[in-house]
């Protein structure tokens, strides 16, 4: 290959939005900026799955992961009102979600300990290989996530993980498109980087 | 390989390479060893990637749905508190205009305002709702307070369930209700001649009782569930709403399009965004919503007498003294003590049902048809004809006087007792039964169910209760609903395992 000019990841767009799943959050949404903390707690019931995997790649197993999915709820709660529907609610979501992964990240940063807390995955799936392989892929996924500094492991996690798109992300994060692209560029090749050092140095 | 190589590997991997560069790298990858290496290592990164996307990570759900729940009626406090303030200019404002007017009008005219609270306290205590059974029950008001089995609920009150929680009311009218889990209901009206109760959100089973009222309704989304008949729940789900009638008749009123009766064992769901009704039939968790209310209350509403049944003439007079009963902590009643009162009944000539003083069961059948029964509407599926005069009879009513003497908080156990219902004249009861018996036949006996169990749910009611019982499983024999025919074999095996039918339902059990 030759060498020249870095060639940032040309990134696949991102998929329509208009789901039905999406348009009965809109409609959650709608009812909760009406004040009508009911739906909220309807819209709690339907992503609170979503919301706790998200974290838990972000951040890693920890035992505090309950009180993690909390903040993320009260911090939705208190920032609906200024959802404009500019951008899918997912999306919106997944920026609560990075700005509380964030703030704990340099929480936990401040008082030196270690952020990674290997807990187990749900036991799951009718297969208990299938669901120790899973386990298993999961615990080093994360632990090479945590060679990455967390503004590109948020994107990395968002893009390879949440399925989300390019312009999602830069909407979620709060950057530009190229940003997205930048940072996913240098994402990848440090987990890759990190993976192949953890399996070398046998896990 | 170059840096930028490498992330060329990942985006030929996740296909993000357009066509030309994706014919370039394959050629590459031909002659390079290094790079063919690297694209392993992607792959086996991106595997490992696509087997940890699916796992859900180990959570405590109940502690995350308590905070969310407290986070929730947190804000619900907030809304009410400023609703109260609101409420209390306006109130403050007609109060002003109001002493003006009067003034204005006369001079010598006195204010009495004392008057108000004899009125406030009178309201109060013409709702006899109590709590029969309650886990994770709520009252939202200015504060939140956890409501407890036995307690007296006011008209207006907004009661929920948690996430986990459940929970029995009895209305003053004998009426049961069971709040599903993560349910809000405002009591609108709880007399007992007129209930109105507004879901907000959740599951509430409804076995209204046959007193005759101005009308029982519950309200969501806009629409109205007006009661004809005794069993059904309405659901007010994610973008629909759901009624279902497992016993009697309901008549459901959209806010758009015509109203219609459903019979058991129609279940009619309204999508959200439009009135037009999707029929279909009850769900197995719907029956057993009733199953568990037709259990008898486990704690009885204690020093709460029921009033009698009827219009508001009634009601006036089992209004208790305004110093017996007063508003508690934020205008709710008070928790009353676990004594049964010392009301005393009394009969007098007035036609129309009577409950008995001491349980949710009632001691004789409603056997009035309310007028709401001959509703109809063209196209619409016809209202059972009035049945025989013959069956409503008046019975001796009983009416309830407040005690003269102060509840005391100890309770003799013989004491506390309740006092039997008044059996009926025999022959009444014995003509109902051979009524509901032959409206088996006919294929009307579901107007006969809500009596059959009534009479069946007291025992003092001897070989007339099993009887009912039986009449009961085999009406539901005959209208092709196995699940609840056998449900009601079973309970009267557990009642008279060796009675009279017990060979018919055990037979029918086995079939």
């Amino acid at each position: 290959m030759s060498a020249g000019a870095i060639s940032l990841p040309q990134l696949v767009p991102t998929p329509p939005p208009t789901t039905a799943a999406e348009a009965r959050l809109l409609r959650l949404v709608e009812r909760v900026r009406g004040d009508d903390v009911l739906a909220f707690e309807e819209l709690y019931r339907l992503t609170r799955v979503d919301v706790a995997r998200t974290l838990s790649h972000l951040m890693g197993r920890r035992s505090d992961l309950e009180d993690l999915i909390q903040e993320t709820y009260l911090r939705l709660l208190k920032a609906v009102p200024n959802f404009r529907g500019e951008s899918q609610f997912r999306t919106f979501l997944y920026r609560v979600c990075a700005n509380v992964a964030l703030m704990h990240q340099r929480w936990w940063k401040r008082r030196r300990e270690d952020l990674v807390d290997v807990l187990p995955d749900q036991p799951g799936g009718e297969d208990p290989e299938a669901a120790a392989q899973a386990a298993e892929s999961s615990r080093l996924v994360h632990r090479a996530l945590q060679q990455l500094t967390a503004k590109k492991r948020i994107v990395f996690v968002y893009h390879e993980l949440c399925g989300m798109g390019p312009e999602q992300i830069a909407l979620a994060v709060d950057c530009s498109y190229n940003t997205v692209r930048s940072r996913l560029f240098h994402a990848r090749l440090e987990f890759t980087r990190a993976l192949r050092e953890l399996v070398e140095n046998g896990r | 390989m170059k840096r930028h190589d490498e992330t060329m590997l990942w985006q030929y991997a996740a296909r993000e390479l357009d066509a030309d560069d994706a014919a370039l790298l394959e050629h590459h990858l031909e002659e390079c060893v290094e790079c063919r290496e690297g694209m392993l290592e992607v792959r086996q990164a991106r595997a490992l990637l696509e087997d940890s996307r699916a796992p859900r990570p180990a959570v405590s759900w109940a502690k995350v749905d308590a905070g969310i729940s407290q986070l929730v009626e947190a804000r619900l406090v907030q809304k009410a508190k400023a609703s109260r303030v609101g409420w209390q200019w306006a109130a403050g404002l007609a109060c002003a205009a109001a002493l003006l007017a009067v003034a204005g009008a006369s001079l010598k005219q006195r204010l009495d305002l004392s008057r108000v609270a004899p009125a406030v306290i009178a309201v109060a205590t013409q709702s006899g709702t109590h709590v029969d059974q309650a886990t994770g029950l709520s009252r939202v008001g200015a504060e939140l307070s956890t409501a407890s089995d036995g307690d007296l609920l006011a008209a207006g009150e907004v009661l929920r369930t948690s996430l986990g929680g459940r929970a029995i009311l009895t209305l003053p009218d004998d009426s049961r209700i069971r709040l599903g889990a993560g349910t809000q209901l405002a009591l609108t009206r709880a007399g007992a001649d007129d209930v109105a109760l507004t879901l907000e959100r959740g599951r509430v089973a409804v076995h209204a009782s046959h007193h005759p009222r101005r009308g029982f309704v519950v309200h969501t989304e806009g629409l109205s569930v007006r009661v004809v008949g005794t069993l059904f729940t309405v659901e007010q789900l994610a973008g629909a709403v759901e009624v279902a009638v497992v016993e009697g008749k309901v008549r459901v009123e959209p806010p758009e399009g015509e109203a219609l009766f459903l019979v058991p064992p129609e279940r009619v769901r309204f999508e959200q965004g439009g009135w037009t009704p999707i029929r279909g039939t009850v769900t197995p968790s719907q029956v057993a919503d009733f199953a568990e209310l037709s259990l008898p209350p486990m704690v009885e509403a204690q020093g709460s007498p029921r009033p009698p049944p009827g219009g508001s003439v009634q009601v006036a007079e089992v209004d208790r003294p305004a110093q017996t009963v007063s508003p508690g902590r934020n205008g709710l009643l008070p928790r009353l003590p676990p004594k049964v009162s010392a009301a005393r009944v009394r009969s007098a000539p007035v036609a129309k049902a009577a409950p008995i003083a001491h349980s949710g069961a009632l001691a004789v059948m409603a056997a009035q048809p309310r007028a709401d029964a001959q509703e109809d509407q063209a196209g619409l599926k016809t209202a059972e004809p009035a049945a025989d005069p013959a069956e409503f009879n008046a019975f001796p009513q009983v009416q309830v006087e407040p005690a003269a003497e102060p509840v005391k908080p100890a309770m003799d156990p013989a004491e506390a007792s309740p006092k039997p219902a008044e059996p009926l004249p025999v022959d009444l009861e014995t003509l109902f039964l051979q009524r509901a018996e032959r409206g088996i036949g006919r294929g009307i006996c579901e107007r006969y169910l809500q009596g059959l169990q009534e009479l069946a749910g007291d025992p003092s009611r001897g070989e007339r209760a099993e009887k009912a019982r039986i009449l009961r499983a085999r009406c539901f024999d005959a209208r092709i609903r196995p699940d609840l025919s056998e449900m009601e074999y079973r309970h009267y095996l557990q009642a008279w395992p060796t009675g009279r039918y017990a060979i018919e339902a055990r037979q029918a059990i086995a079939e």
